[in-house]
């Protein structure tokens, strides 16, 4: 038998790398017992946490290896226990050119997985060196090649996540972006919004939304609407959700796999553009929700900090006003430090450092709350309805889960109808004939219900079935037996009449056969013993 | 109805199952449903036979329309044997499948009397007791006579089960039984018993303990099921009412085509008996779900002699009357504040109030129970009655004085709906429900 190994010691040790990839994923598999497999189609394979994601990286940083074949990699990964060793091997191999900014002919998705660990601080220590990092690299990979529109795009996301990772960094960064991409990364265009310029706005907002198809699923207005007046409740949900997590490193973890979990595993059947979802339902609920998820998430955080700052001035300007200057007079630099920041844009770090204190208040969360309620309520916002021809939503249709409920609005005239044809239910059965709707008849008493055809009017206990009954009361099962022999009176027999009878008053049956034994059925134990003694 | 039903149905009900009686309180939405099944019992007990299936999605209500209709065939003076099918237990099988189906058929026989099950023995004995009541009457004393006079009086059951198919082997059997009864022979009793129930193995065995030389086997128990339904007509019952649940364990859950095949033809055969009139005083109910039915390449509807014998009418529309596939609908919302005013109604008489909330608080509740997460394809009334039976408990104990918009978390009024994060929503509810309206 093995004797579990003393990673940290071996690493010391400068193991082989090979060995080293062995440790490594004993020290996985030790941390986390996974219950997922390798395969994307196994069922808890999207809940993977990613939060080991930075550790493992962390771990491997080093590692020294020359692996001169190139290995081919057909799938995006998250992180690296999704590769096999060669891949492992081939991308620390890689890692070490990209370090010194050399980049030959290589697959773009160890570059992406690369621009992921930049992100995410593992080569350097500060965000400002991990961001110039990121720049130089990005320019040594343009160098004299033609980069897709899908890796720019992933590259320029990646960079605005970072962006609002590290806020105090932004002004900076969104400059040298905005120089080099061309695109807008300050928000400005947030004006144009306030004003209903939707059209705008749509640009604006489409202009990263690399997940959604618009057209399928929003018109330009809902759609607006839908990701912007949002944002404080979803933002909030998050953080409370996400209190155990090292929040920057999740950003980015949680919108890479939202960039992945979309590629459903779906075929195209050479019959017309139907897809078939080849997963259970199940399953895929389970990714749609986690899908979504990020996704909201991703919408959120990667619009600025100063952004949800403006929309939360605008809804919850009075109820700041209150708060600020009538209970706390006395913090006019704080309300000050805001009104700037809503209007302007806080420059200072001290200032943004202010607002995050500011925003931490539980007091100034409530008066958000209540704000922004309130101009839901007068608003009246819909957000919008599923989307109605995508590929995933056709997916999921199954005729085992019926149809979709109808319309919760309750209309009065049906309403009438449905009361009615339950009644007519009522006076079709046999028991029916009780009439529900009287409340003076339900009393603690024992009504005599009406009887049906097979029973007598008043049924009559006869000696025998009173002393049988009172055998059983006390559970004198053997008594019982010699007794019904006494009689001559079968015990099928026997039971079948006194539940006759107990029908017509009780309306249950009394006696009720158990393994060999005969037994009074434990809710009527007080009738029974007083059927029993009757006179 | 009486305070215990109420406290029964409350009671299942709030755990998530459906009563064993007083059904028909809580019996909303169904009025086509069960007109037809009542027509259909009048039918049978005038010597036809109906065979229907009822289909529904998931949570629709089967298994409550189910037991609807044993309590009402109950009630109505049927015997009703009711079994769900399983891997083990098919129409037909290679590993005698249609024998289990048969045996458990036969052990969940149930009288009104006997409701859970078990009740040949007391069907047989009941009717011999009459039957022997009878003879004593004449004056008859000796057990022999005894026997000969009870097998003179059923001298037109006699000529009834055996001019049908294997009628002479079963009617044989009978008399062993009555020899059984009335000699008090309790050992031949129990073959007899064991062999109505289809436990012997094979014939030898059989004629061993009863000098018959036949079998119940996997291919003639439905031939049997004829036997018995006419049997219980001619000792005084209306009929036999036989109840199948999961068809899907016939249909998609055989994945041997040739297996499948057969069992739809057995099915095939099952129905052409009902309404070719060669059963009797039978009524056969099937429950599944829609794909069971409708699915082409394995449901029912794959097989095209079913298919066109059960398609519904396109003239018919919503109309079930007649239609041999009812289908379940999920409950509208006024049927489901249908629903919940009963519910209320019995709660209040439990615990005698008048009522704990308005018509709009009702609309209040039917409305958020409406937009949960993905209520749209899962809120079933399960999970709405027990919702709102929660709420019952608590104004009816703790919560006295709190509305139903408090009961429902603190929405305030306020009309929020759409998508927003269901992980968050969950966890919210928790914490007291801030965002319980923002649904995903």
């Amino acid at each position: 038998m093995k004797k579990p190994v003393d990673l940290s010691r071996m690493y010391e040790l400068k193991m082989t790398p090979e060995r080293k990839v062995e440790a490594f994923r004993r020290y996985v598999i030790k941390l986390k017992t996974r219950k997922w497999g390798k395969s994307s189609r196994h069922y808890d394979y999207y809940k993977v946490d990613l939060s080991f994601f930075r550790e493992e990286a962390l771990y491997m940083k080093d590692l020294d290896v020359r692996y001169d074949v190139h290995v081919r990699i057909s799938r995006e990964i998250r992180c690296l226990e999704e590769m096999s060793d060669e891949q492992i091997l081939c991308y620390y191999t890689l890692v070490k050119d990209f370090r010194k900014n050399v980049v030959g002919k290589v697959n773009m998705l160890y570059v992406k997985y690369y621009i992921l660990e930049l992100a995410n601080l593992i080569y350097q220590d500060t965000p400002k060196d991990a961001f110039a990092a990121m720049l130089a690299f990005w320019d040594a990979l343009n160098g004299d090649r033609k980069i897709s529109d899908g890796m720019t795009e992933y590259f320029y996301a990646v960079c605005r996540l970072f962006m609002i990772a590290h806020t105090e960094m932004a002004k900076e960064m969104i400059l040298l972006l905005e120089e080099k991409s061309g695109q807008d990364f300050s928000g400005r265009n947030f004006l144009k919004i306030e004003k209903g310029n939707y059209k705008e706005a749509d640009q604006y907002v489409r202009q990263n939304a690399r997940l959604l198809k618009e057209e399928e699923i929003y018109s330009q207005e809902d759609y607006i609407k839908h990701t912007w007046k949002a944002m404080p409740c979803v933002f909030r949900a998050l953080e409370e959700n996400l209190k155990p997590y090292d929040f920057r490193h999740v950003i980015l973890n949680g919108f890479y796999a939202s960039a992945y979990i979309p590629n459903y595993p779906m075929s195209k059947e050479n019959t017309g553009d139907k897809k078939i979802v080849r997963v259970s339902r199940y399953v895929y609920f389970e990714r749609q929700s986690y899908s979504d998820y990020w996704r909201y998430w991703y919408y959120i955080l990667r619009e600025s900090v100063q952004d949800l700052l403006n929309l939360i001035h605008l809804y919850t300007e009075s109820y700041m006003r209150e708060y600020f200057l009538v209970k706390k007079k006395r913090k006019r630099s704080s309300a000050r430090i805001l009104n700037k920041a809503y209007m302007g844009g806080a420059d200072r770090i001290q200032d943004v450092e202010v607002l995050k204190s500011m925003v931490a208040d539980e007091r100034f969360e409530a008066a958000i709350q209540k704000g922004v309620l309130a101009y839901l309520e007068a608003s009246r916002i819909k957000l919008p309805q599923q989307k109605k021809k995508s590929a995933v939503r056709k997916a999921i249709e199954d005729m085992d889960y019926g149809d979709r409920a109808p319309d919760a609005a309750v209309d009065h005239e049906r309403l009438k109808k449905a009361r009615e044809d339950a009644r007519s239910v009522l006076s079709m059965l046999q028991e029916g004939e009780i009439d529900y709707e009287d409340r003076e008849e339900l009393t603690e008493e024992i009504q005599p219900a009406k009887p049906s055809e097979q029973v007598p009017d008043e049924p009559v206990w006869t000696r025998a079935e009173r002393e049988y009954v009172g055998f059983l009361c006390r559970e004198e099962q053997e008594q019982a037996k010699v007794y019904l022999k006494a009689v001559k009176m079968p015990e099928n027999i026997m039971i079948k009449t006194i539940n006759e009878k107990a029908l017509a008053l009780l309306g249950d049956i009394l006696l009720e056969k158990e393994g060999g034994e005969i037994r009074v059925l434990e809710e009527y134990r007080e009738e029974a013993a007083e059927f029993a003694s009757q006179p | 109805m009486n305070k215990r039903i109420a406290k029964t149905v409350l009671h299942a009900l709030a755990g998530g199952t459906v009563p064993d009686n007083g059904l028909q309180y809580i019996a909303v939405g169904r009025k086509d449903e069960v007109a037809a099944i009542t027509h259909d019992m009048d039918q049978i007990s005038e010597g036809y036979s109906t065979f229907r299936l009822l289909e529904g999605a998931y949570g629709t209500g089967k298994s409550f329309m189910a037991k609807l209709v044993k309590n009402e065939a109950l009630l109505r003076g049927f015997v009703v044997m009711e079994c769900e099918l399983a891997p083990e237990r098919k129409l037909c099988g290679t590993k005698k499948e249609g024998l289990e189906t048969y045996k458990c058929l036969m052990s969940r026989m149930c009288t009104r009397t006997s409701p859970s099950g078990n009740a040949l023995e007391e069907v047989l004995d009941t009717y011999l007791y009459d039957c022997q009541g009878h003879a004593v009457q004449k004056g008859l004393e000796d057990s022999r006579d005894i026997f000969n006079d009870v097998l003179k009086t059923g001298a037109s059951l006699k000529k009834k089960i055996e001019a049908l198919p294997h009628g002479f082997d079963f009617y044989e059997v009978l008399c062993r039984y009555i020899h059984g009864y009335i000699l008090e022979d309790i050992c031949e009793k129990d073959q007899a018993l064991k062999w109505f129930r289809g436990e012997f193995h094979n014939r030898t065995e059989a004629k061993a303990a009863l000098r018959v030389s036949a079998v119940i086997g996997d291919g003639d128990w439905f031939s049997y099921m004829k036997i018995w339904a006419v049997f219980m007509k001619e000792i005084g019952y209306q009929g036999l009412y036989i109840l199948l649940d999961e068809l899907t364990q016939i249909t998609r859950n055989i994945v041997n085509s040739i297996t499948r095949e057969h069992n739809f033809e057995r099915l095939l055969s099952m129905y052409n008996a009902c309404y070719g009139n060669e059963a009797k005083y039978m009524g056969i109910i099937l429950c599944g779900i829609p794909s069971s039915i409708h699915d082409r390449r394995r449901g029912i509807f794959s097989y095209e002699a079913l298919r066109s014998r059960l398609s519904n009418s396109e003239l018919q529309g919503d109309e079930v009357y007649r239609a041999p596939v009812i289908q379940l609908s999920m409950l509208t919302a006024e049927e489901f504040m249908a629903l919940i005013e009963r519910l209320e109604s019995m709660h209040a008489m439990l615990h005698e109030r008048e009522t704990y909330f308005s018509e709009e608080e009702r609309i209040q509740f039917v409305n958020y129970e409406y937009r949960r997460i993905a209520a749209a394809n899962h809120l079933t009334p399960r999970e709405f009655i027990r919702d709102f039976l929660t709420i019952l408990d608590l104004k009816s104990t703790v919560r006295k004085d709190d509305t139903m918009a408090t009961f429902l978390g603190g929405q305030k009024g306020i009309a929020l709906s759409g998508s927003m994060i269901g992980a968050a929503d969950r966890g919210q509810e928790e914490n007291g429900g801030k965002y319980e309206g923002f649904t995903l």
